[in-house]
């Protein structure tokens, strides 16, 4: 894919046809995240892994679930626990028609109550019965309570591990499948966005933006909204928004109903889910489509010199520290990016997720990462001019065998006229 | 910033203070020497904080802190927005991607390192390992049944918050049948749904609506509540059609989350055979309904002070209705809670939890006719003395004679 390293972000469709199935090939997919998880829990030596969070489950089962709140989620959990050697996961779901297919009947079941101690001693056979034997090594992400206090006190000769040790490396690097998905994830988002924008003028309510958007991505096909979208005002200082413990712009803010006023500089953030896998959308608006000020426009010509500089690095075998550095360079030596997040995250079944570049685990964490083909990278910069506000944006693109595909296409609007 | 909908009679100070209180009693009456809380809805109770809404479950953090001995909530957040004002700036610690920040915002919390007891209401291994550095000496204790007790009973300022989002989740449930006709995509309702909640200023779903036939040709009827749109089954499984096909009866259950106060219905409609027309009840829908209103008489009868999870299990079983799927009740608060009560679940889920006087429940009928389909329609209720206090108003639909 020569041609897509010289590409610009946004200018053209992304078109990825030869690149990227189209449409992703689902069955293909679980197989391949199945297989991923079974070579780590074999190097590893673990017994079986045990997921309740939400993402967790997608990637290692990818079931059909209603949306909803955290209480419910923990209530009416869906679960997967994957023991080793085995050719599929088990699936527990309150909801079993959406378990996917090619999942065994015999390996879906009805949904673990674990939030009670009696639950948690019933899933506790449960995984005994089927790993076998007590677990020696068994991995795990988030426990209930009486779960914890059942595992610890029950199996006190269990090795608890922490289910990252076993996704993280399965997870960091898609298959070609899944990039699929996040385009389309991202494609459904971006297309409601147009929707929203229209409707972006002076009087609109913040929640009236967010009526806009779920409808459309629900008439769209998503499976799920995965965060409350932010539209939140920007002023022109810090200390315009709220105190911050680190003294930085404080970004996202929670939506309500506030009223939007002509002019208004606007930072979107929003995601969705199609077949559990996220999208990420962040633009800068302007309320009333009014344009810009000089400055606001510089902002956002060096927010691109900030990402194709960054994208200029972007190959196989290039470090977190080469695109922390490149992203330095451009804006003189400052980090252009929220300092309580990144300048680069990953995007898959979790909203963010590895690799993460430019956080505060420190510049060792970012030498440490080496780009691979299959990486996904939200490039999302700040430039911040106190006093006079700032920009902020998100683009995507996944690493290739010698540099990178968009997975975002979306215009700049109003900024880029 | 003004409220999203009205609930003029609610103090939200008075309601913060009332929450605190009873959690610093109830961590006193267990000997807890700290909190580490991890569910979003418990760091909302002791904390009164407003913070940002992501979908279903989230892996175990360590979102706030609470420690007997200073009375002092600690809070995971960078900023102060959405955090009440009585919590001070310095208990605030901020997001970070570092295990050893964590570790030392952890440890300057005045009072966790030297905690003995620390009650959990989640743990991941990579967090008992953190935790166990900061605080050697503590032992981590099961505080969910706690908390549970603590959260349970609803002041009045709880139950007017929860009333408020009854309002939103019944005009949104209206929004949804409103858009009905034959071949519906059921994810355009759940769009309508949204729209209409966004209207009167919420964007928290709980769940999403959602929408299901409950007569599919061929298929099982007494299926449960909470049925996503899909045409993935597995072998024997029905396929619930993403369409919603004409005449057929439509189970909707729909419910948001207002200042985090829950507020869910569920009703069932019918469908109308073509476009502008009104839907037709048969004779045999309307006899189902009819042991639909027999039951829900029974199950709101039991919803009275002192009454346990089962009385509702007897309601079925005196009316001769088998029971569904999943929970035919769950408590209603900062989301889902419990007592849940209903087949599948374990007795000390809320079988046996005794319906003081405030909890709240939302609370499911449903009876199912081989070849006709299932009714299934539920509440959000008060508990009284003298049996259930429905909080919305919302008729029952086509099926019971309305509109």
């Amino acid at each position: 894919m020569p041609e897509a390293a010289t590409r610009t972000m946004g200018a053209v469709d992304p078109d990825t046809a030869g690149v990227l199935p189209d449409p992703p090939d689902l069955h293909r997919m679980r197989v391949e995240r199945h297989a991923r998880l079974q070579t780590q829990l074999g190097r590893r030596g673990i017994d079986a892994v045990l997921l309740n969070a939400g993402g967790a489950v997608q990637y290692a089962a990818g079931p059909a679930v209603v949306a909803g709140d955290g209480g419910r989620a923990a209530h009416r959990r869906t679960s997967v626990l994957v023991v080793a050697g085995d050719h599929l996961p088990h699936l527990f779901t309150p909801c079993p028609e959406g378990a996917p297919s090619g999942l065994d009947a015999d390996h879906v079941h009805p949904s673990l109550y674990l939030e009670s101690p009696q639950g948690a001693e019933a899933a506790l056979e449960t995984v005994m019965d089927l790993v076998g034997s007590v677990p020696a090594r068994l991995a795990a992400d988030d426990l209930s309570a009486p779960m914890y206090q059942a595992v610890t006190r029950r199996w006190a000769t269990t090795e608890l591990v922490d289910a990252a040790r076993v996704l993280g490396p399965a997870r960091v690097v898609k298959t070609g499948d899944e990039l699929a998905c996040i385009r389309q994830a991202q494609r459904l988002n971006e297309t409601a966005m147009y929707d929203v924008q229209s409707t972006l003028v002076d009087g609109v309510r913040q929640t009236d933006l967010t009526g806009t958007f779920l409808r459309r991505v629900c008439d769209l096909g998503a499976d799920a909204n995965a965060i409350d979208p932010i539209w939140q005002v920007m002023g022109s200082r810090r200390s315009d928004g709220p105190f911050t413990t680190n003294g930085e712009v404080a970004f996202p803010l929670v939506t309500t109903d506030r009223v939007l006023h002509h002019g208004d500089v606007v930072w979107v953030d929003s995601g969705v889910q199609v077949h559990g896998y996220n999208s990420d959308f962040g633009r800068t608006w302007i309320v009333g489509d009014a344009p810009p000020t000089a400055q606001q426009t510089d902002q956002f010509h060096r927010w691109t010199a900030v990402v194709e500089a960054v994208l200029d690095q972007v190959r196989p075998g290039a470090t977190g520290a080469d695109l922390t550095a490149a992203a330095r360079e451009v804006v003189g030596g400052d980090s252009p990016w929220l300092s309580h997040f990144y300048l680069i995250h990953g995007l898959g079944t979790e909203s963010a997720e590895a690799p993460l570049i430019g956080t505060d685990a420190g510049p060792e964490a970012d030498a440490r990462l080496v780009l691979e083909p299959g990486m996904v990278l939200v490039i999302e910069p700040v430039i911040w001019d106190e006093g006079h506000g700032g920009y902020r944006a998100e683009d995507i693109v996944a690493v290739t065998d010698d540099g990178w595909v968009a997975l975002s296409d979306h215009p700049y609007h109003p900024f880029d006229r | 910033m003004s409220p999203p909908v009205q609930h003029g009679s609610v103090d939200v100070e008075r309601l913060g203070r009332d929450r605190r209180h009873a959690c610093l009693g109830a961590m006193a009456a267990f000997g807890l020497d700290a909190l580490v809380l991890g569910r979003e809805a418990n760091a909302r109770y002791v904390s009164g904080a407003s913070r940002l809404w992501t979908v279903g479950a989230r892996p175990f953090g360590p979102g706030c802190v609470v420690v007997a001995e200073t009375g002092a909530v600690h809070l995971l957040s960078t900023w102060d927005d959405g955090i009440p004002a009585d919590i001070d700036r310095r208990h605030l610690f901020g997001v970070t991607w570092n295990g050893a920040v964590l570790a030392a915002n952890l440890a300057a919390i005045p009072g966790l390192a030297s905690a003995r007891r620390i009650g959990v209401d989640g743990m991941s291994p990579g967090i008992a390992a953190l935790l166990s550095a900061v605080a050697p000496e503590a032992e981590l204790i099961d505080a969910t049944g706690v908390l549970a007790q603590v959260r349970q009973p609803k002041t009045d300022d709880e139950v007017a918050t929860i009333r408020a989002a009854v309002g939103v989740a019944e005009s949104a449930l209206l929004a949804g049948v409103e858009g009905l006709r034959p071949g519906v995509p059921s994810k355009e309702l759940t769009g309508r749904v949204a729209g209409r909640m966004a209207e009167l200023g919420v964007t928290i779903p709980d769940p999403e609506g959602t929408f299901w036939t409950t007569s599919p040709p061929g298929g099982p009827a007494g299926r449960g509540l909470r049925r996503p749109a899909s045409e993935r089954p597995v072998a024997g499984s029905p396929v619930i059609p993403t369409r919603l096909p004409a005449d057929a009866l439509v189970a909707a259950h729909v419910g948001v989350l207002v200042d985090g106060y829950q507020g869910v219905v569920a009703r069932t409609w019918v469908n109308p055979s073509t476009v502008n027309t009104p839907p037709v009840v048969s004779e045999a829908r309307r006899r189902l309904q009819e042991r639909w209103a027999t039951l829900w008489e029974e199950l709101l009868a039991a919803c009275r002070t002192g009454a346990t999870g089962d009385d509702l299990l007897t309601a079925y079983r005196r009316t001769g209705e088998p029971l569904p799927e999943g929970p035919v009740a769950h408590g209603v608060g900062l989301g889902m809670e419990p007592p849940l009560v209903g087949a599948g679940l374990p007795d000390d889920a809320g079988r046996t939890t005794e319906l003081t006087e405030g909890t709240v429940l939302f609370v499911t009928g449903q009876v199912s006719e081989p070849g006709v389909g299932s009714v299934l329609a539920g509440d959000t209720v008060l508990v009284t003395g003298g049996g259930a206090e429905r909080l919305g108003t919302l008729g029952y639909g086509p099926l019971a004679g309305g509109d």
